[in-house]
């Protein structure tokens, strides 16, 4: 393309552009709220996990309370 | 003495043509040909009589006279050839009255099963009407900022001063929504692992509680017995 030389688009096409670019602009707001939503549930899971995690301990400590009355001999 | 004084001495010549009359050549006069009229012709005192006499009279009349000595021609008519098949066809064309016009005489066809013609200006309306109930009935853009541009019928051109900007953003933005996809793979097979992983927490669980039930059941209800 020749520098400096002006460029015309033709209003057919141009309305189709346009109504392409509100489309795509309506398709990122509808992307931007779903990463927003798969935030939200990554946080409830780390939540999740979080709960899970302390469980775990909860459960460890108790086995090795059971382990330790059970097997371990008393003088 | 002048140009002309030469010529004055001479006789004229008449001249043999009449196209080729010149200013200085002079025609001889009217009464020179009364002087010298012309000849009669000698006159014929009684008609040969070899000539043959004519059989009209002054009345017009033919009279029958036997004794004419006109050569006499064979007059007969020639006989009437067999016409031939395809000269039969001609009989149509040619009237038998002679003060009739020559038409020709076709065979009518059977019109019925052909369509009728339809009047050009009909089918014309038609075609223009149906033009405009299309374009009437096109859907129109709504949006305010292409009401202005519906009403011209004419393209119009846009003239666009920052189209290379435009261009390269386009690009990059392309180049950004692959990235996208790429990452979406990423996350998407991530989630996939997590999936598995999760079945395997849920099974190992399991396997747990089924120990733990094993445990109880050895410890308490036998020391219980």
């Amino acid at each position: 393309m020749v520098e400096g030389m002006p460029v015309f688009i033709k209003v057919d096409e141009y309305k189709d552009i346009i109504d392409m670019i509100e489309l795509t602009q309506e398709k990122v707001k509808e992307s931007r709220a779903l990463l927003e939503k798969i935030n939200e549930l990554k946080a409830e899971e780390d939540a999740e996990l979080e709960l899970w995690s302390n469980s775990l301990n909860v459960v460890d400590k108790k086995l090795d309370f059971i382990d330790r009355s059970l097997f371990e001999p008393r003088y | 003495m002048g140009l002309f004084g030469s010529v004055k001495g001479k006789k004229s010549v008449p001249l043999k043509s009449s196209s080729g009359l010149g200013a200085g050549v002079s025609l001889p006069s009217s009464e020179k040909r009364v002087a010298n009229p012309i000849p009669k012709p000698p006159e014929i005192k009684k008609a040969p009589e070899d000539l043959p006499k004519f059989p009209v009279d002054m009345s017009g009349k033919h009279q029958n006279n036997q004794n004419t000595q006109f050569k006499s021609y064979n007059t007969t008519q020639p006989k009437e050839l067999p016409r031939l098949e395809s000269e039969k066809s001609f009989k149509n064309f040619v009237s038998s009255d002679p003060s009739k016009p020559f038409f020709p005489e076709f065979e009518e066809e059977d019109s019925s099963e052909l369509p009728k013609p339809t009047p050009l200006r009909k089918i014309e309306k038609d075609l223009k009407s149906s033009r405009l109930f299309e374009e009437k009935t096109k859907p129109i853009d709504k949006k305010a900022h292409f009401e202005l541009h519906n009403e011209i019928r004419r393209p119009l051109f846009i003239r666009t001063d920052q189209y290379k900007d435009v261009r390269e953003n386009t690009i990059e933005l392309k180049k950004n929504l692959e990235e996208i996809d790429e990452t979406y793979y990423r996350i998407d097979n991530l989630m996939q692992e997590q999936e598995s992983e999760f079945n395997i927490f849920k099974k190992s669980l399991e396997d747990i509680q089924r120990k733990l039930i094993y445990v109880d059941k050895t410890i308490f209800e036998k020391g219980g017995e």
